[in-house]
């Protein structure tokens, strides 16, 4: 039970840091709300992540890794399969299997890195070394005891395993050669492309253990940072601070300041809301969406979610429902709002009466409609499965069948034909009458995503519906009222679980998603604190063997 | 004149025309023995045939013959009990549908099908109807799970992943190469395909079925298939098998620390390494001539560059089936072909959604509507017909570059089936009504012919269709290419469905439709 306030404690101290403290880890504070205390350190029989098997490095993953490791270097001549996506994430630790293809783009890969980066890597680690002669096998030796730790993401005790590419032509009379093969070498071994976690201690009941301090260091890095640990990050996991909870909330705090943060956080913002989706979006030659309006719709939401995170401790409501977001000029033209010119990008008010957070953004709007009409349809369905995690299964067989047809030149609104496309038969009224309700706020924009209140054959939009019980008016009511829907809440918690854990951790464990959601809650649902919480949940920092898993 | 100036002056050479080493390839001949081995090339459509114009009847017969098998509403409810077969042979190029009219030139060594149906989609609860036909028409299975109300996952691997992994366990000189997955993209990519279009997929250690990544571009596969290799015992190759060797053996040290699951895992990648390993070791000693690697040039427009894109993996396919490297390829074509080769005469090809509008709008029940669906669909499906018959002529194409490859007494076609098909049946999205085509398989099949099924089983349930009555099973299709490959199966994983009519006269006639066997007709 004394560990279970500890951590409580732990997390509000966290929200200080992170509230401007100036890296000063004050005394931890009693919380003002109650939890049950049903979680405990080692979260034995409590709340568990699911087991962590060994996971892959994504592609993502990979590249920033290696970014990390060799800055210098260009690296657009990387290839690297494409990861497939599991519950919309590229990092879901069952997709990530090893390929044919992305064994040769391993193995071609760190060919070309090496011949790029062997003369300087030697000379970085063997600077003020004598190499030729008797000095062979000392340089070869600092070499990899410089390397092999990097690139393994952990202190390596014995690199005579690797010292063979220097005893064997041609490293054994080329230093560099032999440099250029190992680095190869190291770059295809299980402990680059993998995260072998390890524990902290042995013989405990087998299923499950705290991470030792490189582990938790590398799941935090790639959590945080989509990359390996830093210097710095390293150093806390060798002095051990890292295992404290004192200088575990110090490199939280960091991480999320140092600007690696932005790819790692982002990156689950981008897959969470279906960004990319706008670059499939199939539009009428006069609506003019080219590439560049794609990147900007892209780029709008988010910078807005950087901003929130990162810049302004902006919550889940404010991403819903905030009336501001950032424009270039396309943008501005799109939204009618005015941009000064002054900056490419800027900050803007948007009217409140047309607009409110991301769900009124280019990106969503436009990437869910269709060349001639939007599509209330996949927009409902978007809010169902992605904001309220309220699966949908597979549409009957004839559903794609039934769309309505192109023509708005007649007598009936976009709705109407909706309407009567889906509602009209007891086996499609039945999921319609909430998929299309989710989508009905929206129709006040167009497919391209402009505002609009009537249709372009005249006819008025009509934007009010009931969802759950709920009544709105227009889709900015709609945003009011899944802001404060704690399920919304819950929603995103088990969706950046997902991400953060890297499998589906929320589907087997409930409870884990109850502790963060809570903690979200608490915190008036600052955007920040969920990253926070999900970090410092003794979960985390526990390695669950996969056999054992719940 | 050489062979390559002869084979292009007489119009059947690539522009990069492959001179196949068969003979003189220690991989080929290790791989194939004394008689050539059967190969299978799968090219896969999307978004669904014209059917109307791919139909065919018998010369002379009256147009009374299609009625029972269009798309009126009334169809729905009756079965259609007429069949036919047609002898290509004796056609004029003109007799030929305007969709099967490219292949005319083989006519005496293609079989189309008209008339089957993906049974299995009928049973699958997830996906929707793209992603049912895909699974269906690859695996022969219903899916395993939907990752969401789209996207479904498959339950079994491919037929071309399962055809690969029977022959390796036949022939150890076969490599990761035995197969190759392709997809067309309008631009040019470095990235592999693992998108929301989806057919192939293979069982990995655990047993669990995963996604096979897709090649998109060619210049990529070109360097898979003929790397620039040192000799074998040049010092870099010997270097470079020292990676390997050590990897293999790394991989080995790092198991004991791992779950049971971890292991296996680990034991995949190593085992890829080691498959790298030895398929590096066979290629090092490959003979062949390589066609030409794809140069990029950027200036050009989107349909170029998909033409340029297919026309490499075209080179490429023939290259790695003469050599012996590969058995099987799969070709992905894009949802729509590039636009120029739509526009033709007078028809101004509308810009709009390949799937919402040519797609959907081509549904061929919207023929006999009498409100906009109409107006659409004349439109959409002269559009969706063009792209049937690029596709079509994608697979000519392919035959057409096989067989100016001499193989054994014949060519590399007589050697080599192609196979055409779709995702789904026509615009209306359905599963009934699915044609195929063959190409090739001439030592196994009887070629030269149209059959026409009868659409008279009842419709399979329960997630199917409001058409009462299907036609013949597409499975047995599947069992005959495997067999043909050397498979010993006689189904997928599934032998039958319970197909019933739900309304209408004939309303709770139920039988069970057979999807284990071969295909009779094909013999």
């Amino acid at each position: 039970m004394g560990v279970n306030i500890q951590w409580r404690s732990f997390r509000w101290a966290g929200l200080l840091l992170v509230c401007g403290c100036n890296n000063q880890v004050s005394a931890p504070l009693e919380p003002d709300v109650t939890i049950e205390p049903r979680y405990g350190i080692d979260g034995r029989g409590l709340c568990q992540a699911r087991g962590n098997p060994v996971r892959r490095l994504s592609r993502y993953e990979y590249r920033n890794t290696l970014e990390s490791l060799f800055s210098a270097l260009d690296l657009s001549f990387l290839q690297v399969a494409a990861d497939p996506e599991l519950l919309g994430y590229d990092n879901h630790v069952a997709a990530l299997q090893p390929t044919g293809i992305l064994i040769e783009n391993y193995m071609s890969n760190a060919q070309e890195i090496a011949a790029a980066v062997a003369h300087a890597a030697l000379a970085e680690a063997t600077a003020g070394m004598s190499c030729t002669g008797g000095g062979h096998v000392s340089c070869a030796r600092a070499f990899l005891e410089y390397w092999a730790p990097r690139i393994f993401r952990r202190p390596v005790s014995d690199v005579d395993h690797l010292l063979v590419f220097f005893s064997q032509a041609p490293g054994d009379t080329d230093l560099q050669a032999g440099s250029a093969l190992a680095l190869q070498a190291m770059l295809q071994s299980p402990e680059f492309l993998y995260r072998l976690e390890t524990v902290s201690q042995s013989g405990n009941n087998a299923d499950s253990a705290p991470l030792d301090a490189y582990s938790l260091a590398n799941r935090l890095s790639y959590m945080l940072w989509a990359t390996m640990p830093d210097a710095v990050l390293f150093a806390a996991a060798a002095d051990g601070s890292l295992l404290s909870d004192k200088g575990l909330l110090l490199q939280i705090d960091r991480m999320l300041e140092a600007p690696q943060s932005r790819q790692g956080i982002l990156h689950f913002y981008q897959q969470w809301l279906h960004l990319e989706k706008i670059y499939e979006a199939t539009k009428l030659e006069e609506d003019n969406l080219t590439t560049e309006l794609r990147e900007a719709m892209h780029e709008e939401t988010l910078r807005l979610v950087e901003h929130l995170v990162f810049g302004s401790e902006g919550s889940l409501d404010d991403l819903l429902t905030v009336p501001r977001t950032f424009v270039n000029p396309a943008l501005a033209q799109l939204y009618g709002v005015d941009h000064s010119g002054e900056t490419t990008w800027e900050l803007v008010d948007l009217d409140p009466n047309e607009r409110a957070g991301i769900l009124t953004h280019g990106a969503f709007l436009a990437s869910h409609g269709h060349a001639y009409y939007p599509s209330p349809i996949l927009r409902g369905v978007f809010v169902l499965e992605r904001i309220m995690c309220r699966p949908l299964g597979a549409p009957p067989p004839e559903a794609e069948g039934a769309a309505p047809g192109t023509s708005d030149d007649g007598e009936q609104t976009n709705r109407q034909r909706y309407d009567a496309a889906t509602l009209s038969t007891a086996s499609c009224a039945s999921c319609h009458k909430v998929i299309n309700a989710a989508g009905y706020a929206f129709e006040s924009y167009d497919t391209m995503g402009r505002f609009r209140t009537h249709e372009s054959n005249g006819l008025p939009v009509d934007t009010t519906g009931q969802l759950f019980g709920r009544n709105y008016s227009d889709a900015l009511d709609f945003v009011q009222g899944l802001a404060i829907d704690p399920e919304v809440e819950t929603c995103l918690t088990e969706q950046y679980l997902r991400y953060a854990y890297g499998n589906d951790a929320t589907g087997t464990d409930p409870c884990l998603v109850e502790d963060i959601a809570e903690l979200f809650g608490a915190s008036g649902g600052q955007l920040r604190e969920l990253i926070v919480a999900v970090a410092t949940h003794p979960a985390f920092r526990t390695h669950y063997l996969e056999e054992n898993a719940p | 004149m050489n062979r390559r100036k002869f084979l292009q002056a007489a119009g059947l050479g690539g522009a990069s025309f492959f001179l196949p080493s068969l003979l003189r390839s220690p991989l080929a001949r290790a791989s194939t023995g004394s008689t050539p081995p059967t190969r299978l090339v799968i090219v896969f459509g999307e978004l669904g045939p014209e059917i109307k114009s791919f139909r065919m009847k018998p010369p002379g017969t009256p147009d009374s013959l299609l009625a029972g098998s269009n798309y009126h509403p009334d169809t729905h409810q009756v079965p259609d009990e007429q069949c036919w077969e047609i002898f290509l042979n004796g056609l004029s190029e003109e007799q030929f549908s305007p969709v099967l009219r490219p292949l005319y030139d083989f006519r005496d060594r293609m079989i189309a099908l008209d008339g089957l149906c993906l049974a299995t989609a009928a049973v699958d609860n997830y996906g929707d109807d793209h992603a049912k036909g895909w699974t269906a028409v690859s695996t022969g299975y219903p899916s395993g799970y939907g990752h969401t109300s789209q996207r479904s996952h498959a339950a079994r691997p491919s037929v071309d992943q399962l055809i690969k992994r029977y022959l390796r366990q036949q022939d150890a000189n076969l490599t990761d190469l035995t197969s190759l997955e392709m997809r067309v993209s309008k631009w040019y990519t470095n990235a592999t395909s693992n998108g929301f279009h989806y057919w192939i997929f293979d069982e990995d250690m655990h047993g669990v079925i995963q996604r096979v990544p897709v090649e998109q571009d060619p210049r990529a596969l070109f360097d898979r298939l003929f790397p620039q290799l040192p000799s074998g015992d040049d010092p870099a190759m010997t270097a470079q098998q020292d990676v390997l060797n050590y990897l293999t053996e790394r991989y080995a040290v790092v198991r004991p620390r791992l779950s049971q699951q971890d292991r296996q895992k680990l034991d995949r990648h190593r085992q890829l390494v080691s498959d790298l390993q030895n398929r590096l070791r066979l290629q090092t000693d490959l003979s062949c001539t390589p066609p030409e690697r794809m140069q990029r040039d950027h200036s050009q427009p989107s349909d170029a560059i998909y033409g340029q894109n297919l026309d490499s993996f075209i080179d490429l396919i023939t290259a790695s089936l003469s050599c012996g490297l590969t058995r099987v390829a799969t070709l992905q074509l894009g949802t729509f072909p590039p636009y120029e080769y739509l526009r033709d005469g007078d028809f101004d090809f509308p810009d709009h959604d390949e799937h919402d509008f040519y797609s959907h709008r081509s549904d061929p029940s919207y023929e006999f509507h009498t409100d906009s669906r109409r107006d659409d669909w004349l439109i959409a499906h002269v559009g969706q017909m063009r792209k049937t018959r690029y596709n079509i002529d994608v697979v000519r194409r392919i035959a057409a570059a096989l067989d100016a490859v001499p193989e054994e007494t014949g060519t590399l076609l007589d050697n080599t089936i192609i196979l055409w098909v779709d995702e789904i049946s026509h615009g209306g999205h359905g599963h009934d009504q699915f044609p195929a085509v063959i190409v090739g398989g001439t030592q196994h099949f009887r070629t030269g012919r149209y059959i026409r099924f009868p659409r008279n089983n009842p419709t399979p349930r329960p997630y199917s269709w409001g058409n009462q009555f299907v036609g013949q099973p597409y499975n047995p299709l599947l069992v005959s290419i495997c067999q043909t490959m050397g498979m010993p199966i006689d189904d997928l994983g599934i032998r039958s469905v319970d197909g019933q009519v739900k309304s209408g006269n004939y309303q709770g006639l139920r039988k069970t439709l057979n999807l284990a066997g071969t295909l009779a007709e094909l013999y």
